[in-house]
């Protein structure tokens, strides 16, 4: 079942980030919350955008 | 019922399976092995599901898929480390976000659906603890010291560890990016070599130098004393860049960094600086690993230590350890590097998750994959290889004899592949140690590498006194081939092969229970030559790794100027139709 195993795949990837900012606050780092909040939605819009091929060259590039 | 766990370790190099029942490992292999990239880092699917057909069974029958590390610390020390070098660490940054979002930082539904295996069962050790589990759950040993020295795990570079039956406790740690293994790597990329690759290359080149620039290179690696050590950062680059692993700073200090991977010839006075600064890296180093394990002596008061982590495949400090301490023995488990990892978290959690017995300590190399005499025979039917099929085994032994007294260079492919990145006698490459030239001929033709890396020899058990000036309490590492002694004076003349320029040998004691065929082997090289000792290397070519199956160790033979084949039962010369279709 594809749709299920796509399902699953997610919910265990918003369980890796949810164990992410646990450990962050475990570790006492609350400043790292918001800068790793950025960091990871930037990084998620660089990597979406990389694979855009006609975008791609000017990510690298600019980066 | 057997409980059954499954380590796994990636993501970096070295990346490696391991399969443990009731504490003992029954099947152990570098997904290089099968990959046939080089240290290759990719979550080790290939691996893995050769580790559960060896033992038949599934992935439903493990207890725990043991991730070595946890790959969250090890994302926030990199995310943290790049804020606090911002913008130097603007491209470590780049590389960072395209390697871990899109596939590192989801090992744990990576690993799961990989291996379709239900994503509870997947659990992470710690680096540090995993390195410490694989020696200590390993050794023969009921309570030891341990210590880890390594590049990096998730914070900590080196940690100090006590071990009993109830566990393995940390007692310290010294945090990355002070390490004594990127220093070493530092200096490797320095000298012109491969990071990751070529420290083996560093000391062994280091034999050929004298220790003058030792002050230089403590002021790049600080002893602290009882605290440990630190790392003067002005020197070193790799806590900001992914590329460069020294700062300018060094080569002021030293003098141009060599060409990467270029010509070097240690005759020359340029040559011999970097020997120089080589052996002087060697000593400080030893230092700072003695004086841990010095420190790690007035903590727990052990007579046994342990080591893992990158830095133990330094032989030359391992042997030292029991004469520069105060520890009776030491061990380390034969695959020191991130590919034991694999074996130290798979052990933890058989230990420390499942509280299970502790398991018989490891004896034997061979834990790959073999291949049976039927079906190398139906490989080289099919290939229509040239070849003679021997009778039985003593006939194996005594035509291998009559060719290594001849002189040639012997493949030899016997039973389970190794475990870790030493060749023990079941993928190796195997010469009369007493011919002069013979380590020259096998450098120049036969694995193309470097004039001055030396091999290894081979000794029958019982005979090693003879040959080798053994430090009392390294009897441990010399079945892995990780401990490097003098050779003794009316020795050297006699094995030239294997008498490194410095008068030292990695020597590797062959018992009747770790590989009887070798073990036979020599003992019959013994009785025809008098010296029951053979040159042993690595069946591989430069650059690629070790061979596991018969259809690589077919190409690596007639690639090279291996003399004869032995694989299994057949013995196979180097003929020009064989070059011609493998080459």
């Amino acid at each position: 079942m594809p749709s299920l195993q796509f399902a699953t795949t997610w919910a265990d990837r918003f369980r890796t980030v949810g164990e992410l900012f646990q450990m962050l606050r475990g570790s006492g780092r609350w400043w790292a919350v918001p800068v790793f909040t950025i960091i990871i939605l930037l990084s998620l819009v660089l990597a979406g955008l990389q694979a855009i091929p006609y975008v791609a060259p000017f990510i690298y590039t600019i980066f | 019922m057997s409980i059954y766990v499954l380590g796994i370790s990636a993501q970096f190099h070295d990346a490696a399976a391991v399969l443990v029942r009731d504490g003992e490992i029954v099947a152990a292999a570098a997904e290089e092995r099968f990959s046939r990239v080089k240290h290759d880092s990719g979550l080790p699917f290939r691996a893995a599901r050769w580790c559960l057909a060896h033992e038949g069974i599934t992935v439903g029958d493990l207890a725990h898929v043991v991730f070595h590390e946890k790959p969250l610390r090890k994302f926030e020390r990199l995310l943290i480390t790049q804020i606090q070098t911002f913008p130097k660490s603007i491209d470590a940054f780049r590389r960072t976000a395209f390697a871990w979002f899109p596939d590192k930082l989801w090992v744990r539904s990576s690993l799961a659906k990989g291996l379709k295996i239900d994503a509870r069962k997947v659990i992470f050790s710690d680096h540090h603890l995993s390195h410490a589990a694989s020696s200590f759950y390993t050794s023969p040993f009921s309570e030891s010291a341990v210590l880890t020295v390594d590049g990096v795990g998730e914070w900590a570079s080196t940690v100090l560890f006590d071990a009993t039956e109830k566990g393995i406790e940390r007692l310290a740690e010294v945090h990355f990016p002070h390490s004594i293994g990127l220093v070493y790597s530092a200096f490797t990329a320095y000298l012109g070599f491969q990071v990751n690759d070529g420290e083996a290359k560093v000391m062994g080149l280091a034999s050929y130098g004298e220790p003058r620039y030792t002050d230089e290179v403590r002021r790049v690696l600080r002893s602290r004393g009882k605290d440990g050590f630190d790392v003067d950062l002005s020197y070193v680059t790799y806590h900001y860049s992914a590329t460069k692993s020294f700062s300018s700073k060094l080569e002021t200090l030293f003098g141009p960094a060599r060409a990467p991977e270029g010509k070097l010839d240690v005759t020359t006075p340029e040559g011999r600086k970097y020997a120089d600064i080589a052996a002087s890296l060697q000593v400080v180093t030893e230092d700072a690993v003695v004086e841990l394990a010095n420190t790690l002596y007035e903590r727990t008061g052990r007579e046994n230590l342990c080591l893992a982590g990158g830095v133990a495949l330094n032989s030359v400090i391992n042997a030292r350890l029991t004469t520069r301490t105060p520890f009776k023995r030491v061990f380390v488990h034969p695959a020191p590097g991130d590919d034991g990892c694999a074996a130290g978290a798979a052990l933890w959690a058989y230990h420390e998750v499942e509280g299970g017995k502790r398991g018989p300590a490891l004896t034997r190399p061979g834990l790959g994959a073999s291949w049976s005499h039927e079906e190398i025979g139906k490989l080289l039917s099919d290939l229509e290889t040239p070849k003679d099929e021997l009778a039985d085994e003593d006939t194996v032994i005594a035509r291998a004899v009559d060719d290594l007294v001849e002189g040639k260079a012997v493949g030899w492919f016997h039973g389970r592949f190794e475990w870790g990145p030493r060749s023990l006698g079941h993928r190796s490459i195997l010469a009369d140690p007493r011919q002069p030239g013979m380590n020259d001929r096998i450098n120049k033709k036969i694995k193309f590498r470097e004039q001055f890396r030396p091999f290894a020899p081979a000794v029958l058990a019982g005979h090693e006194s003879n040959y080798f000036e053994l430090a009392p309490g390294t009897e441990l590492l010399t079945p892995w081939m990780l401990g490097v002694t003098p050779v003794k004076e009316e020795a050297k003349s006699l094995l030239p092969a294997t008498t490194h320029v410095d008068g030292s040998s990695r020597v590797q004691v062959v018992t009747e229970n770790a590989n009887p065929l070798f073990h036979r082997l020599l003992g019959a090289f013994g009785k025809a030559t008098g010296h029951p000792v053979l040159l042993n290397t690595s069946f591989n070519l430069k650059g690629e790794p070790i061979v596991s199956s018969p259809l690589q160790a077919l190409r690596t033979f007639y690639s090279s100027e291996l003399d004869v084949l032995y694989l299994g039962r057949f013995r196979l010369p180097n003929t020009a139709i064989g070059r011609h279709f493998y080459a």
